[in-house]
């Protein structure tokens, strides 16, 4: 069974998406907030991570660093990606800028799914990151 | 003679040369005065002070009142055609035309004598003023100013004003005055000029005594600059070319031009600069200004006199010398050229490495401001130290100083709008995709929600939520969508041309509020509504820019809300009153209040600015898109509607209580 990680700060995309990938059987971990989902990441074993990018900045957070936002997915990538290098990290997001979407592979993603997307688009892309 | 002259046309006449002293400061008395020079001041002081003035040059040698009866009446004629009509006409009859010109020499002796501006009534019963242009204690010169009416003046009886502006009669016997044979005169020729003139019409204002104390003042003030300005030729030209600095700088900083090259500009700024340091004889010469820089910086826009090894530089540094920035705002006067004493700045690092490399020679910075408009960055200024005791430079350093005065202009009229252009095209990139996340979030969410259905038995009532889900997202859509719309709709003033219609206050709440409840909901955010506004009766409004108002402004109260707290739309009839001597029109007040982040003192103009957005608002929801408030704005200035927030700290926590209060007036 997949085990996955989603951090997203969008609530009923929270919900919704959580029970599609249930209906897949796989077992989903949930969450808006960031410093739950850094704790998870490092105490649990994950095969893959799905998060957002552009959220509310953690407690703690540099804002200016994330961009009061704009990057605050970013940089949480980077910190998983440097706690396990070997958990693939998929981002799910509406920015479409080329710096950006650059920004996210530099911190360790392995694929950008944009929003919008049909479940069965977003089913074979972390499918696929799963086998990379 | 007479003819007045600008700055340009004497630096030409010139040419080649050195100007001359305004009077020969030997003689001053004995000298003639440079008409040419006096004629720029002139009117350089009477567009400043906005003042019309009359100067009349004494003969040279003479004394008494011949000393003025004698005297050279060009300036003073040139002042003629903008007299009252009242007083032209008095002058165009012979006997009237002597009758103020006794009056005239009389005081400027009187003037004279007294080394300061003297107030009188003349013939006529107005308040005049004589003021002596003094050049090493001689009076060369004397200002005339005037035509104005005093409050309930006695036009017959000449009465002498006092220090303290009031009229009191003259003693008989009272120093040069005979009052009652004068008196006889005058008030002689006071009747034939009332018999020709009585339907004159456009009397002069009357004056008060204050505004007589106020213009005593002023005109020592004028005078004392010409006193000072005449003694000495070289601080005459470099002033005046520091004032054309001022007025080239201001002018140009008025106009927007196109982005240009702007490395080009910067060479030709730093060869010209080098030219600039050596007419103003300085050791180096820096142009600084807060354009560009930090809230504790400034920026060099260029330097002369320096090498890059000393003081390198490239186009635009940033420093980060606070304490120079401090200074700056609060020590200097940005209207004056002022002489530093090194010391005085060597507090500051920056000023004290530039110190170290020039031992010798006067330890003196000038600083010379070159004023911006308001809306601009304060200061710019040349900034420099003094080497030697200055020269008046060639041609060709006056025309290099003219290039760079054209130099800073374009400059600072480059910097500032790259960086607008920047500022505006990184708030519109980042508005767009701040839009399409606000657009493409609830598409994704209405994609996997109607997956789930299509995917999945559910019973009705989960079916039924799902369904409601769905529609919260489309209703989000609505909103952003609706935004977007209304900010086309003001940018081409549509607007304007739709009606206004009765609307109810009360229905329009209620039905923004629905489509913020499942928001709200989410986060324990109660909407609360005063339920007295379903007694108003409707007010005449644009219904669509109300309703969009209604909904930003309660959107960006529950957005902003902490959890668990709650938003609150309270109203109340306002009557029309009396405010400050004015009629103020009844209307609506409506009150949209808060709990969550703050919004501060010098933020409360700028959120309604189009894209702008707080630290705070970004922090709190990354991808608002900054439009909100400026269609608000938009509302309340079609309405004559007016706002004013309020946001005080509450005890105890982090949050802040935030009022929105804005006002509708009847009949907008």
């Amino acid at each position: 069974m997949v085990k996955i990680l989603y951090l997203e700060d969008e609530d009923v995309l929270v919900d919704v998406l959580t029970e599609l990938l249930q209906l897949l059987g796989w077992e989903v971990k949930s969450t808006k907030s960031i410093p739950d989902a850094l704790q998870w990441f490092q105490e649990q074993d994950f095969d893959i991570v799905l998060l957002d990018i552009m959220m509310t900045p953690a407690e703690g957070m540099d804002s200016k660093k994330v961009d009061y936002g704009r990057e605050t997915g970013i940089e949480v990538a980077r910190q998983m990606y440097e706690l396990k290098p070997s958990v693939p990290i998929v981002a799910f997001t509406v920015l479409r800028d080329e710096q950006l979407r650059a920004k996210i592979f530099q911190a360790g993603a392995v694929d950008i799914i944009n929003k919008p997307a049909e479940f069965d688009d977003i089913r074979i892309r972390l499918q696929q990151a799963l086998r990379k | 003679m007479g003819e007045h002259m600008d700055f340009e046309t004497l630096l030409a006449k010139y040419a080649g040369g050195k100007v001359p002293p305004l009077v020969d400061s030997q003689d001053p008395e004995a000298s003639s005065i440079n008409m040419d020079l006096l004629s720029i001041y002139h009117e350089g002081l009477m567009a400043k002070y906005k003042i019309l003035l009359g100067i009349l040059i004494a003969a040279p040698g003479k004394s008494g009142e011949s000393k003025w009866r004698d005297g050279d009446f060009t300036l003073n004629a040139w002042a003629k055609p903008n007299w009252s009509p009242f007083c032209r006409l008095r002058r165009e009859s012979t006997d009237g035309d002597k009758a103020c010109e006794r009056c005239d020499f009389w005081h400027a002796m009187m003037a004279e004598r007294k080394q300061r501006t003297v107030a009188y009534l003349c013939d006529a019963g107005l308040v005049d003023f004589a003021t002596p242009i003094i050049v090493k204690n001689k009076t060369v010169a004397m200002l005339f100013c005037g035509q104005s009416r005093p409050i309930g003046g006695q036009v017959w009886n000449q009465e002498f004003i006092q220090d303290d502006g009031t009229f009191r009669p003259l003693q008989p016997g009272e120093r040069g005055v005979d009052a009652s044979v004068v008196s006889q005169q005058r008030i002689e020729l006071i009747v034939q000029s009332a018999e020709s003139f009585k339907e004159t019409l456009e009397l002069p204002d009357p004056i008060s005594p204050d505004e007589v104390l106020f213009k005593q003042q002023l005109l020592d003030n004028i005078a004392a600059q010409l006193s000072e300005l005449a003694t000495s030729n070289y601080d005459l030209q470099r002033r005046s070319v520091i004032d054309q600095i001022r007025e080239r700088i201001t002018d140009s900083l008025g106009r927007l031009g196109s982005a240009g090259d702007s490395d080009a500009v910067w060479r030709k700024l730093s060869e010209g600069l080098d030219s600039v340091r050596k007419f103003l004889a300085l050791d180096y010469c820096l142009v600084l200004s807060s354009f560009g820089g930090t809230q504790k910086g400034l920026t060099v826009l260029c330097q002369a006199g320096l090498s890059e090894k000393d003081f390198p530089t490239r186009g635009a540094e940033r420093t980060d010398e606070y304490t120079l920035q401090q200074w700056i705002e609060f020590a200097w006067n940005p209207q004056k050229t002022v002489l530093i004493k090194l010391r005085d700045l060597r507090r500051v690092p920056f000023i004290d490495r530039l110190a170290r490399l020039h031992r010798r020679g006067q330890q003196y910075v000038v600083a010379i401001p070159l004023p911006v408009p308001k809306d601009l960055a304060q200061p710019v200024m040349i900034l420099g130290r003094i080497h030697k005791e200055p020269e008046i430079e060639s041609d060709e350093a006056q025309e290099a100083l003219k290039q760079f005065v054209e130099g800073v202009a374009q400059v600072i009229e480059i910097v500032v709008l790259v960086e607008e252009l920047e500022e505006r095209a990184r708030q519109q990139a980042l508005f767009l995709e701040n839009v399409a996340h606000n657009i493409r979030t609830p598409i994704q969410n209405v994609i996997l929600e109607a997956e789930l259905m299509t995917r999945t038995d559910l019973p009705a009532q989960l079916m039924e939520r799902r369904a409601r889900r769905i529609a919260t997202q489309v209703r989000r859509l609505h909103i952003v969508s609706l935004n977007a719309w209304t900010l086309v709709n003001i940018d081409q003033k549509a607007f304007e041309n739709q009606k206004k219609q009765h609307v109810s206050v009360f229905d329009t709440i209620m039905g923004q509020r629905k489509s913020l409840l499942d928001l709200a909901r989410g986060r324990g955010i109660k909407i609360t509504v005063d339920r007295e506004l379903q007694d108003w009766p409707p007010i005449r409004v644009n219904p669509d820019l109300f309703s969009q108002t209604v909904l930003n402004l309660m959107d960006n109260a529950v957005k902003y809300s902490a959890d668990e707290t709650e938003v609150r739309i309270d109203g109340r009839r306002v009557p029309a009153e009396i405010v400050d001597g004015k009629p103020r029109l009844g209307g609506v007040e409506l009150s949209f209040v808060n709990r969550g982040i703050p919004i501060k003192e010098d933020q409360k103009e700028k959120i309604f600015q189009r894209y702008y957005r707080t630290v705070e608002a970004k922090k709190r929801i990354p991808t608002g898109t900054g439009i909100g408030l400026a269609i608000v704005q938009a509302f309340l200035e079609h309405h004559d509607g007016t706002v004013k927030i309020n946001s005080e700290p509450i005890p105890g926590t982090q949050h802040y209580v935030t009022e929105f209060r804005i006002f509708i007036p009847e009949g907008a």
